[in-house]
């Protein structure tokens, strides 16, 4: 029975990261907050200092979409480690990212990003959902705009 | 010898992912904890050498990236099981490696971006967990970036 409890997490947590990727870059907004509980917490202040932790799905995922809306974007998740807890698991999985901004923010045109993904799943009604998502970065490539405008 | 079961496929994969992420953040104690006392590493394939047993295997690691960043990652396992405490594992992998001022002088070169095959054999020790008892790293193809002063 361990084992069949293990395999649905392990299937549900990758289906959800899948997903994530997916509607985060297809800019799918439903679909994404979907993926998130209602009292989601994302934590990406390594990343900007200017954004604190956000509480609540809403508002998260209304500053994702300010972020990124304009810009195009690629993520993936890597082999993760879970840690399985009954129904909440705690996960860390490799990350790596490219954002090419609409226009050049302080002269970087586009970003390729590595880092991980440190997240708290739970299981509500038999759906894994994502609790609380915080990245921390291992190495980040900056693109300098080509020319740039005056 | 039958399919390998999941709790076993899980530990394995975990095993590789926490080699990865405490090699890029230099957890080196956690990094040395992935490995069998004899674990033997190969990276001839990738211009390295043969290291034997994890005390020298991690001095001669962290020696050569300490001061670099890198990020490793490896995708979907082939996981062959020899026996009930052995399997062979083919991962592909990829890693971006940026390194220091210093020796980005000397080499001509700021980084790359590489992509080949971790083949290793995980062994199931005493306390249950599986380790890497050894790795053999080969290349399929890696991005040179130049140094520019």
């Amino acid at each position: 029975m361990a084992d069949m409890e293990l395999i649905d997490a392990f299937v549900g947590i990758s289906q959800v990261n899948a997903q994530f990727c997916r509607t985060l870059d297809g800019n799918d907004w439903a679909a994404f907050s979907s993926l998130l509980t209602e009292d989601f917490v994302l934590d990406v202040s390594e990343d900007n200092e200017e954004i604190a932790t956000i509480t609540g799905r809403d508002r998260a995922v209304e500053a994702i979409r300010q972020e990124l809306d304009d810009a195009t974007i690629a993520h993936h998740i890597h082999v993760p480690e879970i840690d399985l807890q009954g129904s909440e698991a705690y996960v860390v999985c490799a990350m790596q990212d490219e954002v090419i901004w609409a226009e050049p923010k302080d002269g970087v045109a586009a970003l390729n990003g590595y880092g991980q993904y440190h997240q708290h799943f739970v299981r509500r009604n038999g759906q894994w959902q994502l609790a609380r998502l915080r990245l921390t970065r291992i190495h980040l490539d900056k693109h300098r705009a080509q020319g740039g405008k005056p | 010898m039958s399919s390998i079961n999941f709790e076993d496929y899980l530990a394995i994969c975990n095993t590789k992912a926490r080699y990865c992420r405490c090699l890029d953040e230099k957890d080196w104690e956690g990094y040395a904890d992935v490995f069998t006392e004899d674990v033997i590493l190969d990276t001839r394939g990738s211009g390295g050498d043969v290291v034997n047993g994890r005390d020298q295997l991690v001095p001669w690691v962290r020696a050569s990236l300490e001061s670099t960043a890198t990020a490793h990652q490896v995708h979907s396992p082939e996981i062959t099981l020899v026996d009930a405490d052995t399997a062979d594992v083919i991962w592909a992998m990829q890693d971006r490696v940026v390194w220091s001022e210093d020796r980005a002088k000397s080499t001509g070169f700021k980084g790359l971006v590489g992509y080949g095959h971790y083949r290793e054999r995980y062994v199931r020790c005493s306390d249950g967990s599986w380790r890497i008892a050894s790795t053999a790293l080969t290349r399929l193809h890696m991005d040179m970036e130049p140094y520019q002063a």
